[in-house]
């Protein structure tokens, strides 16, 4: 009898312990690693599939040098390739957030950020910054006469080393823009 | 005949404080070394500084990787071990994806991996890593170049050609020669300065250290080793402390 009652008084309890267990792995974010949108398709969306031949940038060393300062370190590669259609360039950068490289497409109108999207996020936290709410800060951003993004960019906690890598790679998109704009 | 001491009398902290001391006194100092060192990482450089010891990579098991394969241009050599690439025997990047082959012409030399191709410098620096392949091309099968030393790459039945700057793609006419990268052997002393490379790059000494701090360089039973190691710490401050106590009391009466 007292067996009966004690199971019966258990197994609500049970109900709520697996109902609750079920909903915290539910609510357990995946990772958010992966390829959201494959650079040649952002190349083929910024020129409404009609790009430009791509061309090529060489980083010699006194770009280098500039581009060290954004980043804190040479770019790795020696050069890079653009798109490029009047005052419109568009610019497929890496840049590691903590261990993994991040994959950003970056366009830019008239040495202002037109779009600045997420497109391989390899890292196994920060990908918060893949969101329009985060992305959407470099709308219209420009550099200053110092260097620096004309706006200041809000961080998100638990993704710091995302967001700074992101800014670095804005400011970097558009030094390399001037680099080219003036270019036949 | 001498006498054994009561097992109660062992038990007051004189006795247990030195019998502790005398027991874990080798583990307590291999504790604190090794914590020293590890606090000031950074300044000793030593996730950057590789173990070349073979006894100790020996310890660890590392050994030759599973796969290997080797490619030559004929002025340039590329290999995989594993997920490691080297560009004429340095180290050059990692990859898990699988080495296509090796070509190089006046400008470059060209490396294709299953899913892009890395060009470098004559000099072996990294020029630029192509992660799009080719419009209708999923991953590359073979890579090669032709008479005039532009590059081509194939999947399964289709063929493009790059221009000199890569820039651009155009499928291959069927009659166009093609040089296609094969894969060739290498002789013992190569092979030999390979592995002892793979393996140093494979183990630093802040792994060693954290490792012997942790215990779990000695194995599974390692850690319980150095947790009794703790313990033993614990008491030794109890002991030491409880000992300074009696003899305080002691004094004042």
């Amino acid at each position: 009898m007292t067996v009966a009652l004690r199971t019966t008084s258990l197994a609500p309890s049970l109900a709520m312990l697996l109902f609750a267990l079920a909903w915290l792995l539910a609510a357990t974010p995946a990772t958010a690693r992966g390829t959201y949108l494959p650079p040649a398709d952002f190349i083929q969306q910024s020129f409404a599939n009609q790009p430009p031949a791509p061309k090529l940038l060489w980083l010699d060393k006194e770009l280098q040098k500039s581009v060290n300062t954004i980043l804190g370190h040479d770019y790795p590669a020696l050069r890079l390739r653009y798109w490029r259609q009047q005052q419109r360039s568009v610019w497929v950068l890496e840049e590691i957030g903590k261990e993994q490289p991040i994959t950003l497409g970056i366009v830019v109108n008239a040495g202002a950020i037109e779009t600045f999207e997420v497109l391989i996020f390899r890292e196994s936290r920060g990908s918060e910054i893949r969101h329009p709410f985060f992305t959407r800060q470099f709308d219209k951003v420009s550099l200053n006469q110092d260097g620096q993004l004309s706006s200041t960019v809000d961080g998100i906690s638990g993704a710091t080393l995302s967001v700074r890598a992101a800014t670095r790679l804005a400011r970097l998109a558009l030094l390399l823009h001037q680099q080219v704009i003036n270019r036949p | 005949m001498r006498r054994r001491t009561p097992f109660r009398a062992q038990l007051r902290p004189a006795p247990l404080h030195r019998r502790v001391g005398i027991g874990a006194a080798l583990f307590i100092m291999v504790l604190a070394v090794s914590g020293l060192l590890l606090n000031h990482t950074d300044a000793l450089k030593l996730d950057q500084r590789q173990v070349d010891s073979s006894l100790l990579l020996q310890w660890y098991g590392i050994d030759m990787p599973d796969q290997a394969s080797h490619y030559d241009s004929g002025s340039y050599r590329v290999s995989q071990l594993g997920e490691q690439l080297y560009f004429n025997s340095q180290p050059l990047l990692s990859s898990k994806r699988p080495l296509i082959g090796i070509t190089s012409n006046e400008q470059l030399t060209v490396i294709a991996l299953s899913n892009g191709l890395l060009l470098l410098s004559h000099e072996g620096e990294l020029v630029e890593r192509l992660d799009t392949l080719p419009q209708g091309m999923d991953k590359i099968d073979a890579l090669g170049s032709d008479a005039g030393g532009n590059v081509a790459i194939r999947q399964g039945e289709r063929m493009v050609v790059a221009d000199q700057e890569l820039l651009s793609w155009q499928a291959a006419a069927p009659q166009l020669n093609i040089k296609w990268s094969q894969a060739s052997q290498v002789d013992a002393a190569y092979s030999k300065n390979l592995l002892s490379n793979y393996r140093q790059q494979t183990l630093d000494y802040e792994r060693v250290l954290l490792d012997l701090h942790s215990g779990r360089l000695f194995g599974q039973w390692g850690p319980y080793v150095m947790d009794a190691a703790a313990v033993a710490m614990v008491l030794l401050a109890l002991t030491g402390l409880w000992r300074s106590l009696k003899g305080r009391t002691r004094k004042r009466h």
